[in-house]
């Protein structure tokens, strides 16, 4: 079956491109432009995985995450990162404590990309 | 005494949480410590002007020759520089590129090893948390080399910015290598 891949970003362009290679790996997408618009939708959809950029205006990845994880429903969601700086030891830690799976650094390429997110959606 | 909270090489950001406005000893220690270990300081005041901020770390015995000042208070007006004093003016606190302009000059043109942000909470009063976090990020990308270390500043309950405040320290905990309280 088909898998489904919710992405989440402010920058249209980084979703164009995100929702180009999984689409072309074979998934399917949900796209929203902020953690509010993302957390409406998963009110009505449930996505085998949610890809969250960090840094975005009103919400940060790390917030989206933690309203993920507070709500009944979606706490069970797979959830990886997507940033441009790196993370630290500590916030790495904080990641596992988040149950946050994979953490993808910006600029990436396009197929270690699609390969890590294969690898955590197929588990 | 080594700099407390950058003393492993491999650790190049420290977000330091004050209980207050009021600097303690174990602030300045810290201070002091980072003085005697690095060559040259660049020092952000986004709090005071760079005249208060020396003429208090000089009171607690800071030799302030190895501290670039990158002044976003006092403006444009340069009239109270004092001689002797190295520091780069920005136009306002909440010119986040002009700041960035600025640290990058100390860098890059002054060699300067570590940079140190007094208060970043300060500039919740001008900027929504994302775009001070989003600040920062630059500032760690822009260190393509990650060789410069960073102390971010900041006061934990930061009055009407306490909500604001936490989010902060909650989203730049996750690029800290060492979080360090203050405690009074």
């Amino acid at each position: 079956m088909t898998k489904t891949i919710m992405i989440v970003d402010d920058e249209p362009h980084i979703v164009e491109l995100e929702k180009a290679i999984l689409e072309a790996g074979g998934f399917k997408t949900i796209t929203a432009s902020g953690g509010a618009e993302a957390l409406k939708l998963l009110e009505k959809n449930k996505p085998d995985l949610v890809i969250l950029d960090m840094m975005m205006p009103s919400m940060s990845g790390r917030e989206v995450c933690e309203k993920i994880r507070n709500n009944p429903k979606t706490k069970g969601l797979k959830v990886i990162f997507v940033t441009v700086a790196r993370f630290s030891e500590v916030g790495k830690m904080s990641l596992k404590d988040m149950k946050v799976l994979d953490y993808i650094t910006k600029p990436f390429d396009n197929n270690d990309f699609l390969n890590r997110v294969k690898k955590i959606a197929e588990k | 005494m080594m700099m407390p909270c950058l003393e492993n090489t491999q650790n190049k950001l420290a977000l330091v949480l004050l209980q207050n406005k009021r600097k303690t000893e174990g602030f300045y220690e810290m201070i002091r410590s980072a003085n005697q270990k690095c060559k040259n300081i660049c020092y952000v005041c986004l709090s005071a002007p760079h005249t208060d901020l020396i003429n208090n770390l000089r009171a607690e015995n800071i030799d302030c020759e190895n501290f670039i000042f990158v002044d976003t208070i006092s403006g444009n007006s340069q009239k109270d520089i004092k001689p002797g004093t190295r520091c780069i003016f920005t136009s306002r606190p909440d010119d986040l590129e002009g700041i960035k302009r600025a640290v990058k000059h100390a860098v890059t043109k002054d060699g300067c090893t570590l940079t140190i942000f007094d208060a970043i909470s300060t500039l919740l009063i001008y900027q929504a948390p994302d775009s001070i976090v989003r600040f920062t990020h630059d500032l760690i990308t822009d260190d393509k080399e990650n060789v410069i270390k960073k102390m971010f500043i900041m006061l934990k309950s930061e009055g009407i910015y306490k909500e604001e405040s936490t989010r902060l320290v909650n989203d730049l905990n996750l690029f800290a290598d060492k979080i360090v309280e203050i405690i009074e």
